[in-house]
């Protein structure tokens, strides 16, 4: 039974921790006796020590309990400085734990960063050779895929040309070109995908997709969650140096946005909100997000292609308004699309005194991602917003399947999701 | 999850804290040669990219070193050798000491030169010193055809000077060296990634110590050191130096002293129809006279020197090892 193969555990840690020292210390009378051997005071030295590991050592990593099995694709995310690129450097060897112990069955490529120990002076097939057998690789494996290498990055024709004359996309795609072509029975990937353009970034996924289809075990940190979406299985999210999830990538990515969008609450008063353009008129009060029940969401967080539901009140005591806007910007702050009353053809709708209005759009098409919410509010003729504010809320469209848009939501292909159809004719 | 699955079959890595015990995983260096040599591959290409004259500077170094000396402690100071010729006498200490030198450098550097690898990567730390110090091996054979060159130019009595057959003894020199060189280099290199210091400390420590170990000559040691002129040996590089010039040049090489004869008063003419100045001096009243002269000694070996040397460059190399290893995997850390 093949399924008894897959259940193989691959790495297993036990109670691991890492501690490290703050600040810059020297300390050059311990240097000396720790040259000498110092053989007598060791225990002396060990007191010591015990005694400034409370004042200023601090966990990056505490009491890390973990299996993973053959085969599986694991997402580690986590704010910075959660120790998720610790326990990386932990299971790659680079630093040694403090607690506790790792097992790790089978031979561990580690990808840190792309194109390490390339040299600057070496040519491109050197280097080649050279990152190749830096990751681990031996010298024939590299000879023997050395053209599938150099297909993959697409640089044959500067082979002969030392690598500091490369633009740096160029040696990123030599870089990973080279790591795609590891053969390790467990790959550890640190965020290394940001760079690069979009095409070669989604290939690189492709092979790392391929990879854990050949029954290989990767851990990937990341904080793009559409990556982390689709290339992962299950997911880890680091919290000081502690893991505090385990399990299913959906609960995982929703569980990560919750700790690093805290002040996400589904609803935004606007009285006083620092968005509101300068020669508006104070309308817009409150708002907020709803289900489909129209009761209010706790989190500014929804499900890719759901209805979005949004409730705004507002106070117009002097005038009767008849135009609304609702606007959805990028992180960069581009607008990726606005709705009005105006394309509302059935009736017209006034605003007046108190009172509230609820719009919706259903089955929002944002891809996952952070969003920027704009309101205003204002006459259609002649055309004038009374009231608007940008920015009025933040809410984030967290990834989950979708049928019709293919298994996969990959990094920078725009914020809108369509499904489609494809026929032979 | 389920506790009970079976762990994999493939055999396992521990990872653990680092333990007290010294251990040198023999397998995992041979497993990891592949690196070793592309480290070794890439300096040498490296080392001579983007210059004009190329590998000719391993030559240009040590030769105009050896023909400064020549001038300055030669001629204007009048140092004693060998009985060689003077650019050779230097040259040959130079060849051997210059790859000590460039070695205990280079591997003192080695791994805050090479922080990249060491905060990406694993690998057993041990080679990025040791493979500098293989790859420093080049520029020594550069200097020694140079030095054999150099040999045929000089001609003593009418003969040309061909390396005599201990030549085939100098690779025992080098592993002599390249045991120094390691285990002082491991010493620096680790305190390196912690203080930066070192970076200054090694010229000045390499240069203090070339001056006490390719200028003097073993056999012109004073005399009244007696047996205390062992302790030179306490300096490996001392006894490899002088077995170096040994090894290639032993044939020619002539251990004579300067020696003060008291001659009787009717001698006087003579010697100094022969040549000598006779100086005169009193002594209890009387005039004594005086007259230098030189002696020849039997050839000194060099082999005890070498072998003082071989000691204390294994109690180096074993300290060096020892002192990495505790501090080796902590590396990534503090760099």
């Amino acid at each position: 039974m093949s399924k008894t193969t897959s259940q193989d555990i691959m790495i297993r840690a036990d109670n691991l921790g890492k501690q490290y020292r703050l600040g810059e210390t020297v300390d050059l009378k311990r240097t000396f006796r720790e040259l000498l051997g110092n053989l007598p005071g060791h225990l002396a030295r060990r007191l010591t020590l015990d005694r400034d590991r409370g004042a200023d050592w601090f966990w990056a990593l505490k009491d890390i309990n973990l299996e993973i099995r053959k085969g599986e694709a694991i997402g580690i995310i986590g704010r910075n400085g959660s120790g998720k690129s610790t326990l990386l450097k932990i299971m790659s060897r680079i630093t040694a734990p403090t607690t506790g112990r790792i097992e790790i069955h089978g031979r561990v490529g580690s990808l840190l960063e792309i194109g390490t120990g390339f040299h600057p002076e070496l040519t491109g097939s050197e280097n080649i050779y050279l990152n190749g057998s830096i990751l681990g690789m031996r010298k024939h494996e590299i000879s023997k895929k050395f053209d599938e290498i150099v297909d993959f990055a697409g640089t044959e024709m500067f082979l002969d040309t030392p690598v500091k004359r490369y633009s740096s996309g160029m040696r990123i795609r030599l870089g990973f070109a080279v790591a795609a072509h590891l053969e390790p029975e467990v790959l550890i990937v640190d965020e290394v995908l940001s760079v690069g353009d979009s095409e070669f970034r989604r290939k690189c996924l492709d092979k790392m997709g391929d990879l854990t289809g050949d029954g290989r075990t990767i851990l990937f940190v990341s904080h793009n969650m559409s990556t982390i979406h689709s290339l992962c299985d299950s997911c880890i999210v680091m919290e000081k140096g502690a893991i505090r999830y385990h399990g299913p990538q959906d609960e995982a990515i929703s569980c990560y946005q919750s700790m690093v969008h805290p002040l996400l609450e589904g609803v935004s008063h606007l009285s006083n909100h620092s968005g509101r353009s300068q020669d508006a008129y104070p309308i817009l009060k409150k708002v907020s997000l709803l289900d489909d029940n129209m009761d209010p969401l706790d989190k500014g967080c929804l499900r890719c292609g759901s209805n979005l539901n949004v409730e705004v009140q507002y106070h117009c005591p002097n005038q009767e308004l008849d135009y609304a806007a609702i606007g959805i910007n990028s992180p960069q702050n581009e607008r990726i699309l606005t709705v009005t009353t105006h394309n509302h053809k059935e009736h017209e709708i006034l605003f007046k005194g108190h009172g509230k209005f609820i719009c919706r759009i259903p089955s929002c098409p944002l891809a996952p991602g952070g969003y920027d919410m704009m309101v205003a509010i204002g006459t259609i003729n002649p055309v004038n917003n009374v009231d608007i504010v940008n920015n009025a809320m933040s809410f984030v469209v967290e990834p989950s399947g979708i049928p019709g848009l293919g298994p996969r939501v990959l990094p920078g292909q725009g914020y809108i999701i369509q499904p489609s159809e494809w026929f032979l004719p | 999850m389920n506790k009970g699955a079976p762990l994999s079959k493939t055999p396992a890595t521990i990872i653990e804290p680092p333990g007290h015990w010294f251990s040198i995983d023999f397998g995992e260096l041979w497993r990891f040669r592949e690196l070793f040599l592309f480290l070794v591959w890439r300096d040498i290409k490296v080392r001579y990219k983007q210059t004009f004259l190329g590998i000719s500077w391993a030559v240009l170094g040590p030769l105009a070193t050896a023909f400064i000396f020549t001038f300055l402690f030669g001629n204007v100071g009048d140092l004693p050798d060998d009985g060689l010729p003077k650019p050779l006498f230097y040259m040959a200490g130079l060849v051997i000491w210059r790859y000590f030198a460039t070695s205990l450098t280079s591997a003192g550097n080695s791994l805050v030169g090479n922080e990249t690898l060491l905060t990406r990567i694993y690998m057993p730390r041990l080679i990025i010193p040791s493979s500098s110090i293989i790859t420093r091996l080049i520029d020594f054979s550069v200097g020694l055809i140079c030095l054999l060159l150099l040999m045929a130019c000089f001609r003593i009595n009418e003969q040309m000077i061909v390396p005599a057959a201990t030549v085939i003894l100098i690779p025992i020199l080098l592993i002599i060296t390249m045991m120094t060189a390691l285990g002082l280099g491991l010493i620096l290199c680790s305190l390196n990634v912690k203080y930066r210091d070192i970076r200054h400390v090694i010229p000045l420590l390499v240069q203090l110590w070339m001056y006490c170990t390719v200028i003097v000559p073993f056999s012109k040691l004073p005399i009244w050191l007696g047996n205390w002129k062992w302790l030179y040996g306490l300096n490996p590089m001392a006894g490899v130096v002088e077995g170096f010039r040994w090894c290639l040049l032993h044939p020619h090489m002539k251990n004579h002293h300067d020696m003060k004869r008291v001659i009787r008063p009717d001698e006087i003419e003579k010697h100094i129809a022969s040549g000598h100045d006779v100086t005169t001096s009193m002594e209890a009243g009387n005039i004594v006279y005086q007259i230098t002269e030189m002696v020849m000694l039997k050839p000194v070996s060099p082999w005890p020197l070498v072998g003082i040397g071989f000691v204390v460059s294994c109690i180096l190399l074993i300290w060096g090892l020892v002192h990495f290893h505790k501090n080796e995997r902590l590396f990534a850390d503090i760099i």
